[in-house]
């Protein structure tokens, strides 16, 4: 666009942050020299006339046209003063909408030239839809904002018959910013500028109705609770005329009838009677009110002075030991002593037994059997894991979500003050920053404080002395020495074949064919089936995995029933390939024929016996000792004891002295991949090697164990019945043991005894005489050297 | 959401409102109008069906050389105002009259006043 005879030239005063509209009357305050210098100019004209137009960027202080939108609007002061020196109050009026073509002058203010650029106005249908619809989004947004409209603006809206001033009037009633204010100056036609004052007012339509939704849900959350306030003053209120109790005071009641009832020491009487009368002096919504409330029914319920009576007819008790449980016979007397003596003495202080043994033996239904046996409730938890302290002795009442102990718990859930308490897995506890659990057991456990423990939540007195208490653990070397200190350990070792079987048959068969819904008629499990399923199908210690063998055997069975098969069914041994898979386990057998070099062993592990061969062998060069299969070092720290000791003595077996200064050994032990470690090899090594440097065969027939010394003394080792076993199992027949372990045979069921053979042995020199034929008769007198 | 106080106000027109009394007379109406320092050239009456409408614009002038202003309550330029009458003016008789810079206008109806 360029000058003509319409341009006017006219002074120019920048504006920040708002435009000015056409009809619209606006104050502003001036106060840059340059803008002063500009209405001065203005005023001094007849018109009072000038340029409004906006500022791009507000923070710039002297504008080039750049700096200015290209549009503006023509104005007329129609008010001024001045407060200050350099300082202008205006009142303008909004004309006509101008363009901008360049500056005439900067200095001292700034003169542009223009040219009129009035909106086109079209008369349509269309911009009357517009119209009313902007109207109508308008009125909308008034009513959102719950402002009142001054009287003359909707007057004048409803009278306005020009839509150009219709639509700046509605877009200054909204806090529209400078952009779209400008945008909406700039439109080209009325239509154009109706439709962006639409899209604007629809925006602000939206925020306003979030805002509004967002105030309204707080009003609302807050008059609920005042609401809910209300109804409950005025149920009071009505209660109170009515002449009822609210309900928190019946529940009061309630308490205090159930306190009055209870059988309670008098210093816990006088406790719980003192946290009533707080209750009762607590609102209902109070935080405390609850947790008083489940205090005092916690005190109420607790068995105090509940106990259950004894059965202490020992004939009966013995009958429920041996129909629950297959030998045990220690743990077995030792309860019935304790029945006796509970007979003689009633005041007596209850035991606290440790039954320590392999996964499996039956600890936890012996617990349940002795308290059935003794006719006490049982209750059992398990303190695997528990590292804290609190889970024991509860927590203080000041915490949210307190509660007492497991022992108060057991005890409450017993209902008397005398059940059996079973702590299982008393080797697992663990301990961590919170706190030892294993350490306040130690007060539990303590027969001499336990008349007086004190749970945390309860802050009173129990009396814990009646509670006979059984641990339970697979292993002591976990268990602390002070908590050891306090219990009777009981040792369940472990059960042998023999054992096993008689138990398969009394408890185990029945149980598991019953639960397959089979008769003893239909399913028959031979001896020798059952023997092979001990022997390849589950080597442990306990009866878990024979039990569960048992179990498969017998639902493949029932399938057989349920499939239509009427005969019954025996199973053989060659049957247990189909139904149980391969055989997982292959014991060592005895081996009928070797090498000189090699002994057979006996080692004991958790699962019971096994046999142990030690296979050593000469190289051809070298002279070091070499030792694989998994030693420990006590095992490795015998071999060369032995391999010592058969060199000093190397003329006594006449050894040619040059094969230990010459060749190396090699001395492995099967199978590999099993680690093993004890000093009970000690005597096997020592004939393996002596085998090995004379060149002279071991007796195959013949296992042994035993420590030796490096002066040849035979020491006693543990797990003889273990061991004695295994060779049975393996075939073996003839066994050489210390002397000292004599004794220990009394363990060893009759049946094994009678069948074998046995050697007791004090020196090495009767071992190598026993085992190694070649030597028998003339190495003995190594014994007296 | 609303401008604060001291935002743009929607003017009825992009002109000031000279102030004006309306009388009742025998004759018919009788309106003045404060116009003060606008010349009887510069002032434009019309009727229309029942408006009157008085336009025109007032110039500033002053005798003496300004050095600068410092207030200014009276309001210049363009001016306009319409007044609706319950007779039709269009056809009534008008009479103009500027005295001591009020504007008199006499509608005079057909038949007189009832």
């Amino acid at each position: 666009m360029t000058a003509h005879e319409h341009s006017i030239s006219l002074p120019v005063l920048p504006m920040k942050n708002t435009a000015l509209f056409p009809h619209l009357l606006m104050p502003l305050s001036v106060g840059r020299p340059k803008s002063v210098a500009a209405v001065e100019a203005a005023l001094a004209t007849e018109g009072k006339e000038l340029v409004l137009i906006a500022q791009r960027d507000a923070s710039v202080e002297a504008p080039a046209q750049h700096d200015l939108y290209a549009y503006g609007t023509k104005a007329v002061i129609r008010k001024m003063s001045r407060p200050g020196e350099s300082h202008l109050e205006l009142l303008v009026q909004g004309v006509e909408r101008l363009m901008l073509l360049k500056f005439e002058s900067t200095e001292p203010y700034l003169i542009g030239l223009f040219n009129p650029t009035p909106m086109a106005i079209d008369l349509t249908p269309e911009l009357e839809a517009l119209e009313r619809s902007v109207l109508e989004l308008a009125g909308r947004a008034i009513e959102l904002a719950q402002a009142a409209v001054p009287v003359e603006i909707s007057q004048l809206m409803a009278g306005s018959k020009d839509p150009v001033r219709l639509v700046y009037m509605l877009a200054s009633m909204f806090s529209l910013d400078l952009e779209k204010e400008q945008t909406l100056l700039e439109a080209q036609t009325v239509a154009d500028a109706y439709r962006l004052l639409h899209t604007y007012l629809s925006h602000e339509v939206q925020v306003l109705e979030l805002r509004n939704k967002i105030n309204e849900s707080a009003r609302s959350e807050m008059g609920k609770e005042q609401r809910e306030y209300m109804l409950r003053q005025q149920m009071r209120a009505i209660q109170q005329e009515l002449g009822e109790k609210s309900p928190e005071q019946s529940e009061i009641d309630l308490i205090r009838e159930r306190l009055e009832k209870a059988d309670l020491p008098d210093d816990v009487r006088k406790e719980a009677e003192r946290e009533l009368r707080r209750l009762e002096k607590l609102p209902s919504a109070a935080p405390d009110f609850h947790v008083i409330r489940t205090y005092l029914e916690y005190v109420i319920e607790l068995p105090w002075r509940v106990s259950t009576e004894d059965q202490l007819e020992i004939a009966r008790a013995r009958g429920i030991l041996d129909e629950d449980h297959y030998d045990l016979k220690e743990v077995k007397s030792r309860i019935l002593e304790h029945l006796a003596v509970l007979k003689m003495n009633p005041k007596a202080k209850a035991p606290i037994l440790c039954f320590v043994g392999p996964p499996g033996t039956g600890k936890t239904s012996l617990g349940q059997s002795i308290a059935r046996s003794v006719g006490r409730k049982f209750e059992r938890f398990s303190l695997g894991g528990m590292h804290d302290e609190a889970e024991l002795r509860g927590h203080r009442r000041t915490y949210i979500g307190a509660m007492p102990g497991r022992l108060v718990q057991a005890v409450r859930r017993a209902g008397a003050n005398n059940p059996v308490i079973m702590l299982d897995e008393v080797d697992k506890l663990g301990r961590d920053y919170r706190g030892d659990p294993a350490s306040a057991l130690l007060e539990v456990l303590d027969p001499e404080q336990n008349n007086s423990f004190r749970d945390n939540y309860l802050d009173l007195p129990f009396d814990l002395s009646k509670v006979m208490f059984i641990t339970t653990a697979n292993s002591l070397d976990t268990v602390p020495r002070p908590l050891l200190d306090r219990m009777e350990v009981l040792r369940l070792p472990g059960y042998i074949e023999e054992e096993k079987l008689q138990i398969a048959w009394r408890y185990l068969i029945p149980r598991q064919l019953k639960e397959a819904g089979l008769t003893a008629e239909q399913c028959v499990i031979p001896e020798d089936t059952l023997k092979t399923v001990i022997r390849n199908y589950t080597r442990e210690a306990g009866l878990r995995r024979l039990e569960r063998a048992i179990g498969r055997l017998s639902r493949k069975v029932a399938l057989k029933f349920a499939e239509g098969s009427t005969e019954a069914v025996t199973v053989r041994p060659a049957d247990l390939v189909e139904m149980l898979g391969p055989e997982p386990f292959t014991p060592e057998q005895m081996r009928k024929k070797s090498p000189a070099g090699v002994a057979a062993g006996l080692a004991w592990t958790e699962t019971g016996g096994d046999v142990l061969y030690v296979e050593a062998t000469l190289l051809p060069e070298g002279k070091g000792l070499t030792l694989t299969g998994q030693l420990g070092e006590v095992m490795q720290e015998s071999v060369k004891a032995a391999q010592s000791y058969i060199w000093a003595h190397a003329a006594d077996l006449s050894v040619n002295p040059e094969l230990f200064t010459k060749s190396g050994v090699h001395l492995h032990v099967p199978a590999g991949a099993i680690p093993k470690d004890g000093p009970s090899a000690g005597i096997t090594m020592t004939v393996a090697l002596a085998s090995l440097y004379t060149g002279r065969p071991a007796r195959m027939d013949t296992a042994m164990t035993g420590e030796v010394t490096l002066t040849g003394l035979v020491l006693p080792i543990g797990g003889v019945k273990e061991k004695v076993l295994a060779a049975r199992r393996a075939g073996i027949n003839r066994v050489v043991l210390p002397k000292a372990n004599e004794k220990d045979l009394y363990d060893v069921p009759e049946e094994a005894k009678n069948d074998m053979q046995f050697v007791f042995v004090e020196h090495i020199g009767e071992v190598l005489e026993a085992t190694i034929p070649a030597f028998a008769g003339h190495v003995g007198s190594l014994a007296a050297a | 959401m609303f401008r604060p106080e001291g935002g743009a106000r929607p003017a009825p027109d992009a002109a000031w409102r000279p102030l004006a009394d309306i009388y009742r007379t025998d004759r018919g109406w009788l309106i003045k109008f404060e116009l003060a320092g606008v010349p009887a050239e510069d002032i434009l009456l019309s009727a229309r069906g029942r408006l009157l409408t008085v336009a025109g614009i007032r110039r500033d002038c002053t005798e003496d050389q300004v050095l600068s202003h410092h207030l200014m309550e009276i309001s210049y330029n363009r001016f306009e105002r319409t007044i609706e009458l319950p007779c039709d003016v269009e056809s009534s008789h008008l009479e103009m009259q500027l005295r001591n810079g009020i504007l008199i206008v006499r509608v005079s109806e057909e038949g007189g006043a009832e």
